[in-house]
């Protein structure tokens, strides 16, 4: 059955011009691609230009494309991610390494019901003000739910790389966000409730 | 003013309020459009490699009737020679003593000619 072939003879088979196995994989792979362009350029037709050039690049070498160790997996991401840190670079949006924290307003808001959609924003641009390497580590730990050994693969670092990398976003997110602390954990609380 | 390594530290709380942020964090699922967008792509792709195929194929056609088609006339141009040699084997072309004679009598004849006509010429001036 084609739904249980694995990605890399999928791969193969959409390299011959079989289009029910590129779909399949279009199935599989779109959001999680979409997802880490998304939180790397922080937009959505950004994001949709992205992930579309990166399966474009996978169509042009699906023919003769060889695992080399790599996942299918591992590879396409990383091909999102050149693509990614390239627009980044192109545009001159990636933050200095050590960028100083910027604090957020937490000034009082009325309660309404935009207020979940204003903390989402403000969380997303927390994100994207940090360093695009730390953004990077953070989409694919925490939010792809990668190993660190599998982000580590994925960035071409060590895994002590990602390590530092992740803890240097961490903290970074937290000097950025904790004003909203008192403001926002009543309301997360009362989400996740919900 | 720097922090410490221990004023820096994360503590369990800034661990879970910087995961209790990014859970927050808005999500982010992609329109089924561009689902379709990726695959007429393909569909782009696959087309114009079956085109660069199809022409690549006909290249190849053609150069191999080119190739069979100069080894036919090689092959005919010496079939050509050695039926012409076989048919004009037993043909002489050795010129004649009557040949000759006649050659050399129209020589001479021109040759007279000639002096004859300057001759014309000096006797008139």
């Amino acid at each position: 059955m084609v739904a249980e072939e694995s990605d890399e003879t999928l791969v193969r088979k959409a390299g011959r011009g079989d289009r029910d196995a590129a779909a399949l994989l279009v199935e599989r792979h779109t959001n999680r691609i979409y997802a880490v362009c998304y939180r790397m350029l922080g937009g959505k037709a950004a994001a949709e230009d992205a992930a579309q050039e990166t399966f474009l690049r996978l169509w042009k070498n699906a023919h003769r494309w060889e695992p080399k160790g790599a996942k299918f997996q591992t590879w396409l991401i990383r091909i999102a991610m050149n693509y990614c840190l390239d627009q980044l670079r192109k545009s001159g949006r990636e933050a200095p390494e050590e960028a100083a924290p910027e604090q957020i307003d937490t000034a009082d808001r009325p309660d309404d019901s935009l207020l979940a959609t204003e903390r989402k924003r403000q969380i997303g641009v927390a994100l994207e003000k940090l360093p695009a390497r730390q953004r990077l580590a953070i989409t694919l730990c925490h939010f792809e739910e990668m190993s660190n050994i599998e982000a580590a693969k994925v960035m071409d670092v060590s895994v002590e790389a990602i390590e530092s990398l992740l803890s240097r976003a961490r903290r970074s997110l937290r000097d950025r966000l904790s004003p909203m602390k008192p403001h926002l954990a009543g309301r997360m609380s009362d989400e996740s409730v919900t | 003013m720097s922090q410490s390594p221990d004023e820096d530290k994360m503590t369990e709380a800034d661990e879970a309020m910087v995961d209790a942020f990014l859970n927050a964090a808005e999500d982010t699922i992609p329109d089924r459009v561009l689902h379709q967008r990726i695959l007429s792509d393909f569909d782009a792709v696959a087309r114009a490699r079956r085109m660069s195929g199809d022409a690549g194929a006909m290249i190849g056609t053609l150069f191999e009737r080119f190739r069979m088609a100069t080894a036919g006339a090689l092959a005919g141009f010496c079939g050509l020679g050695i039926v012409a040699g076989a048919a004009t084997a037993n043909v002489s072309n050795a010129v004649t003593p009557e040949y000759e004679f006649a050659v050399y009598a129209d020589d001479a004849y021109q040759l007279a000619s000639f002096t004859s006509e300057e001759e014309g010429g000096w006797a008139a001036e």
